[in-house]
């Protein structure tokens, strides 16, 4: 009886011990990037907390434009995302090829994405698979057009290659989640009060369906507005997004970088921080 | 009589020419650094970024084994400052004999950082016998490495140079190869968008910058001195002219470029651009028989020269096989060695010696590489011009992505 009574006490902390372990790390590694991002690290001279880190950061060359780069594709990226989930899902769930489609949906999920990135880049470079296919038959090019399709300053090519990836992870979620919702019996009621197959879809099963794909959504946009490797290859470079220069400063030769590194680092947590709660803001706005 | 003798000697080593190695080198004491070497481990602390270069190091190592009883350990490097890093601890620390690391391909910077805070053993120079061989004269950055003098604390052992490789099944006609900053201006107005250069993040992006400043300025002499922000701004104007010139013109309208050599010898590959360049004289042959580049390919240089310098290696103060060590440098010096080295089914890196120093026997070593019709002859490559100080590069930067970079 008391190694059992033992063992209920050990259970009754467990959920507390498991958190400890993940969090802990994080904590301390979170604490090993603030302390330097107010030039706080001794080993490298770093001795006096004060703000040059951030001065550093905010008068690096191209900031600003990174800084939108970084708003504009996360952002960019998951609504998108969302919106072509939802449409797609409005149009497939009643059809019996959805579990077919399901189970073509999940190994593309376990592609790493920066393979399905190089893949893409290869696709739509001017002198890549595609172009190679029809030149110079159909397009008379006998070199790659001056055009830029990978790396392109807006960033549309990182934002195409997060939408193959994140669109699949959605519509499977979605899909997950529809079936927890008598979807049939709610659209045959919404019929008989007069709405459209469409309009009754998004009026009446979103809203049960919504809060189960939430964390999904919200996980989308947090990655996309920090990914590194899929930005690296597809996105572009002069000057990157900022997930990417903190990647670049802190592989720098020069140690004295590591300190706007961390700077960008903190910022970038906090680029995500406030861009997950204004989705939740915009999520209460749509809902009314 | 002293007076003179140093007088001379000051004289001599003013002219680069170190006074140990107009005689014959003391045959004795070679013979019991070999002796000592026996059985010594030599822990070779090499970047090993390039495989030819790792496979290179490793027959070295089997050469100096059989011949002279010295192990050799290729330490891996990502970055030449981890080793440096490490002596710069161990003289923390305190262990002044019995370091961890006995040989250290350098060069540039870091170099200077060793030097500067008496990190290396030497003169190791005057105490190879192989030193006699080393061009002095022609090859000036086996004696000045980045304006340091290198006064024999290392042990030149290749050389890098830059050069433009252009695929000819394309630009058909070489007569119609740039070979000036002025040319390169004209060529690429001419054809838009087949131009382009690394980001200058990337040293070789920085070093093409670097190359046309050494065309466009006045006096390449006061490249020679660290820059300040007043002759930085008066001697870097003529450069910026030139390049908001080039800039319209280049690939992507100079609004997008590959982020290192590699990534720009794919462009030149996938026929995006027309030329591109590298450190390396024998890249485009390497590149051919690796199948990177197409068999046209061939390489130029401009006409008044182009940027060299000097791999070097050196042996810190504290190293634990101070003999083995110079027995493998000294092995990396000789014509046999060096042949190997500068054939391109190896690294295809130009040796540091002077053919004068050479007999016939070894200069025959040389006339024996396999040939490419990719590779710049002698001629064609020139002398190598100094690299301009350290501090022109780190500005040159800086200017750049504070002009282009938003």
């Amino acid at each position: 009886m008391p190694a059992l009574l033992q063992g209920r006490c050990v259970l009754r902390f467990a959920p507390a011990l498991t958190l400890a372990a993940f969090l802990l790390p994080i904590v301390a590694g979170l604490a090993g990037t603030l302390l330097p991002a107010f030039g706080y690290l001794p080993s490298i001279g770093g001795k006096d907390l004060g703000l040059h880190a951030w001065s550093a950061l905010f008068a690096f060359p191209g900031f600003a434009t990174s800084l939108q780069l970084t708003l504009f594709t996360g952002w960019l990226a998951a609504l998108l995302a969302l919106l072509i989930t939802l449409g797609l899902s409005a149009a497939l769930y009643h059809r019996a090829s959805v579990r077919r489609l399901a189970a073509w949906l999940a190994p593309l999920l376990a592609m790493p994405h920066s393979a399905l990135a190089i893949g893409f880049a290869f696709l739509i470079t001017p002198s890549g698979w595609l172009a190679r296919w029809v030149s110079p038959g159909l397009t008379g090019w006998a070199v790659p057009p001056d055009v830029s399709t990978v790396g392109h300053p807006s960033g549309w090519a990182l934002v195409a290659c997060l939408l193959l990836k994140e669109v699949p992870y959605l519509l499977l979620m979605t899909l997950g989640a529809l079936n927890q919702v008598p979807v049939r019996a709610h659209l045959q009621a919404s019929r008989s009060l007069g709405y459209g197959t469409v309009l009754g879809y998004f009026k009446v099963v979103l809203p049960q369906v919504y809060p189960q794909i939430r964390l999904p959504v919200l996980a989308v946009l947090a990655f996309s507005l920090s990914v590194v490797d899929v930005a690296m290859i597809l996105g572009p470079g002069n000057p990157p997004t900022l997930a990417v220069l903190v990647v670049r400063w802190f592989s720098d030769p020069d140690v004295a970088r590591y300190f706007p590194a961390c700077a960008a680092a903190m910022l970038l947590l906090a680029v995500v921080v406030g861009s997950v709660a204004a989705w939740v803001l915009l999520e209460r706005v749509v809902a009314r | 009589m002293h007076l003179i003798r140093t007088l001379l000697l000051g004289l001599a080593l003013t002219f680069g020419v170190w006074p140990a190695y107009s005689q014959s080198p003391a045959a004795p004491a070679w013979e019991q650094v070999l002796a000592k070497a026996r059985g010594q481990t030599v822990y070779f602390n090499a970047w090993a970024g390039d495989e030819q270069t790792n496979a290179f190091i490793a027959w070295a190592g089997e050469q100096v084994k059989a011949r002279y009883g010295v192990n050799v350990v290729h330490v891996r490097l990502k970055d030449t400052a981890e080793a440096v890093t490490r002596v710069v601890a161990e003289k923390t620390a305190g262990r002044n004999s019995d370091g961890t690391v006995d040989l250290i391909w350098i060069n540039g910077p870091n170099f200077l950082a060793m030097k500067q805070q008496g990190l290396l053993f030497g003169p190791v120079l005057p105490l190879l016998p192989n030193t006699a061989l080393v061009d002095t004269t022609t090859k000036r950055s086996n004696v000045i490495d980045f304006t340091t003098p290198v006064d024999g604390y290392a042990v030149p052992w290749k050389l890098a140079q830059i050069v433009f490789i252009y695929d000819s099944a394309r630009l058909r006609n070489a007569g119609d190869v740039p070979r000036s900053a002025a040319d390169l201006l004209a060529w690429a107005r001419k054809n838009p968008g087949r131009l382009t250069h690394p980001n200058p993040s990337n040293f070789l992006g920085a070093t093409f910058l670097k190359q046309a400043l050494y065309e466009l300025v006045a006096d390449t002499g006061a490249l020679q001195q660290a820059a300040t922000e007043e002759s930085f701004a008066r001697l870097s104007a003529p450069l910026w002219v030139w390049y908001e010139q080039l800039r319209p013109s280049l690939w992507r309208q100079g609004q997008q470029f590959p982020e290192n050599g590699s990534a720009q010898r794919e462009l030149l590959n996938d026929g995006e651009i027309d030329i591109t360049l590298s450190f390396n004289p024998a890249e485009a042959a390497v590149s051919v028989l690796a199948g990177k580049l197409p068999a046209s390919v061939r390489t130029f240089t401009f006409t008044k020269g182009t940027i060299g310098n000097t791999s070097f290696v050196a042996i810190p103060y504290n190293s634990r096989a101070r003999e083995g060590a110079m027995v493998l440098a000294n092995f990396l010096l000789e014509p046999a060695a060096q042949a190997r080295a500068q054939d391109i089914k190896s690294m295809g890196s130009v040796n540091v010696l002077d053919a004068g120093k050479l007999s016939a026997a070894q200069r025959a070593l040389f006339d024996a590489l396999t040939p490419s019709p990719a590779l710049p002859s002698a001629a064609e490559l020139g002398r190598p011009l100094l690299e301009p100080h350290a501090s022109w590069m780190t500005r040159i930067t800086a200017e750049w992505q504070r002009r282009y970079s938003r």
